[in-house]
């Protein structure tokens, strides 16, 4: 295909102004120094006016209020009038969808959980204990900071209350005495220990005060 | 004369003794450390305890009291003395303890506990101790080193009456002592 021939091809749309600048350019610069082509566009342009001139253009003043018009007065089919109000929602449906959703979804976990929840609020259903945690029947340990300076008093007001004839079981006695050395919590400069005691072994836990 | 001035004194100095309540002091003293548990194990760490301290009556209590994971028998000393007479211990770390029976009320033996560490008084404290209890001092000489003191007493007049301890022994298993005695880590 020769370039006169490519150039024909555009000569039209160049006469009507529908080409890109660069194209508009080049079609210019061709016809310039082409004698063919430029006849060719000369015949083009007596075309077009010719056209122009037979053809008689409506008038178009209300040609769009018109045509509204008679969309209003067409008939829709349902479909395409609920497709419609669909998209008129947009994305104020996919919010309902979503809030929908959730609302479905709490009001599920809600009718699942509910006995679970009355019976931890009870609190009727015993709690599994570990193995390693302290047993149930394990005595209490008594927990006691004594004071150096008043632990041999303490001692022995404990001791001879728990000569007397109405002693209790050892254990009683035991944390009785240690709630007297409770009562006794260090005051003024002496150092105080802890104490742990647990009266059914008789096994007292006393830990030495940190040295400087 | 002189000869028999003097053993007569002595026959009577025993005599007088043998008539003394004399008090048997058992100590023990015990080095107790805890495993560092790393985040990636998920089974507890196992307790490892001496097996000499299960002969003296020892391990179940230590279970029991502390939730360490390793106990090893340092020391184990035994020594008599009258009420009212001292005896002392060498302890690890250079402490040293006297332990003074008083009295015995009971099943209820009265001690005076004095602890020195060289010439310096650490602590002294008057306790009791049932004819089957026992009494442990616990110091902290390093961090996650703990020295644990643990003192029994035996005496004729003590009532005794065997304690209760429950504790079954799981070595592998550590059982988790309460909470207060967890050592700081």
């Amino acid at each position: 295909m020769t370039l006169c021939d490519e150039m024909r091809l555009l000569l039209g749309p160049f006469d009507d102004g529908e080409l890109e600048p660069h194209e508009m350019e080049e079609v210019a610069f061709h016809v310039v120094g082409c004698v063919g082509c430029k006849s060719a566009l000369d015949e083009y342009r007596t075309l077009g006016v010719a056209l122009r001139d037979v053809v008689t253009v409506p008038a178009l003043e209300h040609f769009a209020a018109d045509i509204a018009a008679r969309i209003d007065h067409t008939w829709i089919p349902l479909r395409a009038r609920l497709r419609r109000l669909r998209d008129a929602f947009g994305h104020l449906g996919s919010v309902f969808e979503i809030i929908g959703v959730a609302a479905a979804t709490a009001v599920v976990t809600l009718m699942v959980a509910a006995p679970y929840a009355r019976h931890f609020i009870a609190g009727s259903s015993p709690v599994p204990v570990a193995d390693h945690v302290a047993r149930a029947d394990a005595p209490p340990i008594v927990i006691a900071k004594v004071s150096l300076a008043n632990a041999s008093a303490v001692l022995e007001k404990a001791a001879a209350a728990d000569a007397g004839p109405d002693s209790a079981a050892p254990d009683e006695a035991a944390i009785h005495e240690s709630q007297e050395l409770v009562a006794q919590l260090g005051g003024g400069d002496s150092r105080s220990v802890a104490v742990w005691n647990e009266p059914h072994t008789g096994t007292t836990v006393v830990w030495v005060p940190d040295q400087p | 004369m002189l000869l028999a001035v003097c053993l007569a004194s002595a026959g009577t100095r025993g005599l007088a003794q043998a008539g003394t309540s004399s008090v048997k002091i058992r100590v023990n003293s015990i080095l107790a450390t805890y495993a560092d548990s790393s985040a990636n194990s998920r089974r507890a760490p196992a307790i490892k305890m001496d097996a000499r301290l299960n002969s003296y009556g020892v391990a179940e209590r230590l279970r029991m009291m502390f939730n360490y994971t390793n106990y090893r028998l340092m020391r184990h000393q035994e020594d008599k003395a009258a009420l009212g007479d001292a005896v002392a211990f060498n302890l690890p770390g250079g402490h040293i303890l006297h332990v003074s029976p008083l009295e015995v009320r009971g099943n209820l033996l009265m001690l005076d506990l004095v602890m020195f560490e060289g010439a310096r008084l650490i602590m002294r404290m008057p306790m009791r101790i049932m004819g089957d209890g026992m009494l442990m001092l616990v110091d902290e000489h390093n961090p996650n080193q703990y020295y644990i003191t643990t003192i029994s007493a035996t005496c004729p007049q003590l009532q005794h009456e065997p304690p209760s301890i429950n504790v079954e022994a799981e070595p592998d298993v550590p059982i988790q002592a309460f909470p207060a005695l967890l050592p700081a880590q």
